[in-house]
């Protein structure tokens, strides 16, 4: 049977109305998952997978990746209404989907979102289908030193979003880089900065930080608002839907976020948050009017979601084809496929053809499914805004504390979330930017293991960075971004400086 | 089967009502065991539902239920964190409780000799040995590395003209086999270039797009490379070749003279004060499981060693091994304490 008969017989497969109930079922839990703030794709994916034993390998692996690509959508929902993201890639979608919910544009984020998450996702799954193969041989060239400088210009794009200002923004962003060395170091075998808490080993996950910062920070800050009798209902303004100019403004970010999504996900390491850090930042740097980013600037939201969605077709090249995860939560998927019997590998495409093809072309079923679903419930997610504030803080509280103790069943971790929630509600009173903190966790580690992965390689050598087309590339760019932003802030001072 | 294996002893009164509830459901009638579990029971693992250690905890539970050795709402916990620590310290708190098991890996002696954790294996009640995992080295197919040979000669010459990829840290068996390659070779194991990843499949990736030379991991992660072409198996760390089509040619470093050897056993644990016949019961419940044919049919799938052994032959394995690596880590300079 040649390559084409074989992806027929797995478009044949799922539609079939069993594993179109499989399809969407992962798109709705995985949807929940994403909405819920502490649970994200792999911690939601670890939960539901021992639910799936006894099921048949193909329906399980279905609904596994329908789970996945469902958390990208529901992630931005709370990142947008209650500034709260429900996964690591929703993160920057809180910089302007917030602020468009708070400017009454709520309606048009959730409406963008689930458009680019459609879109990302529709053509990363064709990419995928049609150009698996070459594209994991590419991965491949991508080595420690490679991410590294990747991993820089990352950093580096995230130090140029800093806001206002920039000994704020770097502050947030070193506290962030402190806090990703806690636990034990990989390179070393020895813990660091645990005080004796075995709970803190494998280091503080980022979710019970975004969690604290973002959800309970936002609560502590409403709270004070309602004490004082200053705080405000957001509700919607203006129509529901996309305005034609916004629709515009959002065309050309979700396909380069697509771009860039499908891209890094092909690579080892990291998921899709280091995705919508580009994504953002190229908006930011293509438009015209950067200052409105940061107030609700609707590229702000339709980059990154497209790059996160768009990511999770491209995380599945490596797995699918070379039997390699590039993330945690393909690293469970890969799990997965062990329990079912199925040893992934670089034959698993000739070994089970009718398997792979099955779950790549569910997903065109389950994005199509998850944009169904997803367009009507912003009818219902803009009513949470009209949700009186005695109810909804301590409806936050709760899920957000279901959420987190559902990872591990832990006290010790709502110990940790109540710290951050403290930590944010510092920030918020002294101006000082969460984003950086969060990504800079994200991005810390990483960033640290593949630089002392290459200087092992390299025997204690930097050359090694400089040493591929791919640093040289992203040296450069992190040197530019670097120069760009010193000069745009010296810029503006001499402005000031002048009026 | 339905005779029973267990050897008759004086039951002790307060569980033999429970224990003749058992027998008419399991179907035993020869002669009743000192102490069988009397509800569901849990097997702890320290790490999240997918990985090989989370696999081998429900093969056991799978195997055990089946058996009729235990109640079908026999469960399995996953306890993920602090490198099994958060695991050790719950089956510790079940002091007495016979009805939790704990699946463990190396960490149950390396941790507390690493410093990582105060938690010792003697802390625990041994139950058995279930197998070995062992460790193969492996290249890419166009590395200029030609074999074994080849390799500890480079390694022998300049220690530092090959780096090695290790998963999840010093200390872990696989840096330690690349440890014992330096010390077989004379080579100052100092100037060893060992880069530690994440995970197995991390360093396969490395060793695929040619960043490092050598990936030293299990047969699981990397025979699929190896059939596809990807990669050449130059050696293993066991005392003798392995079965299998891809395996069975690959020599074992002792045949090239060099004293690599390292053994990635998985020993089932209880908590402390479990009684003669509870520690009894649960030795005899998986010697039986590991003699089915389903079981050894998936030791072989996964290219695992059959390795039984009761609580003596646990506990045998647990201080042999810690102090084979007392001794290494002391060379290293790595002891915790």
């Amino acid at each position: 049977m040649d390559v084409y008969a074989q992806m027929l017989q797995g478009f044949a497969t799922v539609l079939q109305p069993i594993y179109l109930w499989y399809t969407l079922l992962g798109c709705l839990l995985g949807t929940v998952i994403g909405v819920l703030p502490g649970l994200g794709p792999a911690a939601g994916i670890a939960l539901l997978l021992p639910i799936t034993f006894g099921m048949d390998p193909t329906g399980a692996l279905i609904m596994l990746a329908g789970i996945y690509y469902g958390a990208m959508y529901g992630g931005s929902t709370t990142s947008i209404l209650i500034n709260t993201p429900g996964e690591s890639a929703a993160v920057m979608t809180t910089l302007d989907g917030y602020q468009m919910a708070r400017r009454g544009r709520a309606g048009a984020a959730l409406a963008v979102s689930a458009i680019g998450s459609f879109i990302a996702g529709t053509i990363s799954v064709l990419l995928l289908s049609l150009f698996a193969v070459p594209f994991s041989e590419f991965a491949l060239h991508v080595g420690p030193a490679e991410f590294f400088t990747l991993l820089l210009f990352s950093m580096c794009s995230v130090a140029a979003l800093t806001g206002k200002s920039l000994a704020r923004g770097l502050f947030s962003m070193l506290l962030g880089l402190v806090i990703a060395t806690v636990g034990i170091d990989l390179q070393s075998g020895m813990p660091r900065f645990t005080g004796g808490h075995v709970e803190l080993l494998d280091g503080i996950p980022f979710l019970i930080a975004a969690v604290g910062l973002f959800a309970l920070a936002e609560v502590f800050v409403n709270l004070e608002a309602h004490l004082r009798g200053r705080s405000e209902v957001l509700g919607i303004s203006g129509p529901l839907w996309l305005t034609r100019e916004e629709w515009r403004r959002s065309v050309w970010p979700i396909l380069r976020g697509t771009g860039i999504g499908f891209v890094k996900g092909l690579l080892p390491g990291g998921g899709a948050t280091i995705a919508t850090v580009l994504s953002y930042s190229l908006e930011r740097s293509l438009s015209k009017a950067p200052e409105r980013f940061g107030k609700g600037a609707i590229e702000g939201v339709a980059g990154p979601e497209a790059a996160n969605n768009a990511a999770v077709g491209g995380n599945l090249v490596p797995l699918l084809t070379l039997g390699l995860p590039s993330g945690s939560t393909t690293a469970i998927l890969l799990g997965a496929f062990v329990m079912f019997g199925i040893q992934p590998g670089p034959m698993l495409m000739q070994q089970h053809p009718e398997l792979v093809w099955s779950v790549i072309h569910s997903m065109y079923v389950g994005n199509l499914a998850l944009l169904v679903l997803n367009l009507p419930l912003i009818f219902i997610f803009v009513r949470l805004l009209y949700i009186p504030t005695g109810l909804m803080l301590p409806g936050i509280v709760v899920i957000a504390g279901i959420g987190i103790y559902s990872i591990n069943g832990s006290v010790f971790d709502l110990y940790l979330v109540l710290a951050f929630g403290l930590l944010g509600y510092a920030f918020r009173k002294f101006q000082v930017p969460t984003a950086p903190l969060v990504l800079a966790m994200v991005l810390g580690d990483p960033l640290e293991q593949s630089l002392r992965q290459g200087l092992t390689i390299s025997g204690g050598s930097p050359a090694i960075f400089v040493a591929s087309p791919i640093g040289q590339v992203f040296t450069a760019l992190s040197v530019g971004i670097l120069v760009l932003s010193f000069v745009l802030h010296q810029r503006r001072v001499w402005r000031g400086a002048l009026a | 089967m339905s005779h029973c294996v267990f050897r008759i002893a004086a039951a002790p009164l307060r569980g033999l009502c429970a224990t003749l509830a058992l027998l008419l459901v399991g179907g035993v009638h020869a002669a009743e065991p000192a102490w069988t579990p009397t509800k569901a029971v849990e097997v702890v693992v320290g790490v999240g539902p997918g990985g090989s250690m989370d696999r081998t905890a429900r093969m056991l539970r799978d195997a055990l239920a089946a058996e009729g050795l235990v109640p079908a709402e026999t469960t399995v916990a996953n306890k993920p964190g602090g490198g099994h620590a958060v695991a050790f310290a719950h089956t510790l708190r079940q002091a007495g409780n016979p009805h939790v098991i704990q699946v463990v890996n190396s960490p149950v002696v390396t941790n507390k000799l690493l410093g990582r954790s105060p938690i010792d294996y003697t802390q625990f009640t041994p139950l058995a040995v279930l197998f070995d995992e062992q460790f193969l080295f492996a290249v890419k197919s166009d590395s200029p590395i030609r074999d074994a040979r080849d390799l500890f000669e480079r390694v022998r010459q300049d220690p530092a003209s090959v780096s090695f990829s290790v998963s999840s840290g010093v200390g872990t068996l696989n840096h330690i086999a690349a440890v014992q390659l330096a010390q077989a070779a004379g080579a100052d194991i100092q100037r060893l270039k060992t880069v530690s990843f994440g995970s197995a499949a991390e360093g396969v990736t490395a060793t695929l797009g040619g960043h490092v030379d050598v990936a030293i991991t299990t047969p699981f992660s990397l025979v699929p490379f190896a059939e596809a072409g990807r990669l050449r198996l130059i050696a293993v760390a066991a005392g003798k070749r392995l079965p299998g089509a891809q395996l069975e040619g690959v020599p074992t470093w002792r045949e090239l003279g060099a004293d690599v050897e390292i053994r990635g056993w998985r020993v089932v644990v209880g908590p402390p004060d479990l009684t003669p016949e509870q520690v009894r019961f649960w030795e005899e419940a998986i010697r039986r499981v590991t003699l089915t044919p389903q079981w050894q049919a998936e030791l072989e799938r996964n290219h695992l060693t059959d390795r039984y052994g009761g609580s003596e032959a646990a506990r045998q394995l647990f201080d042999s091994d810690a102090a084979r690596l007392h001794a290494l880590y002391t060379a290293l300079g790595r002891l915790g304490n």
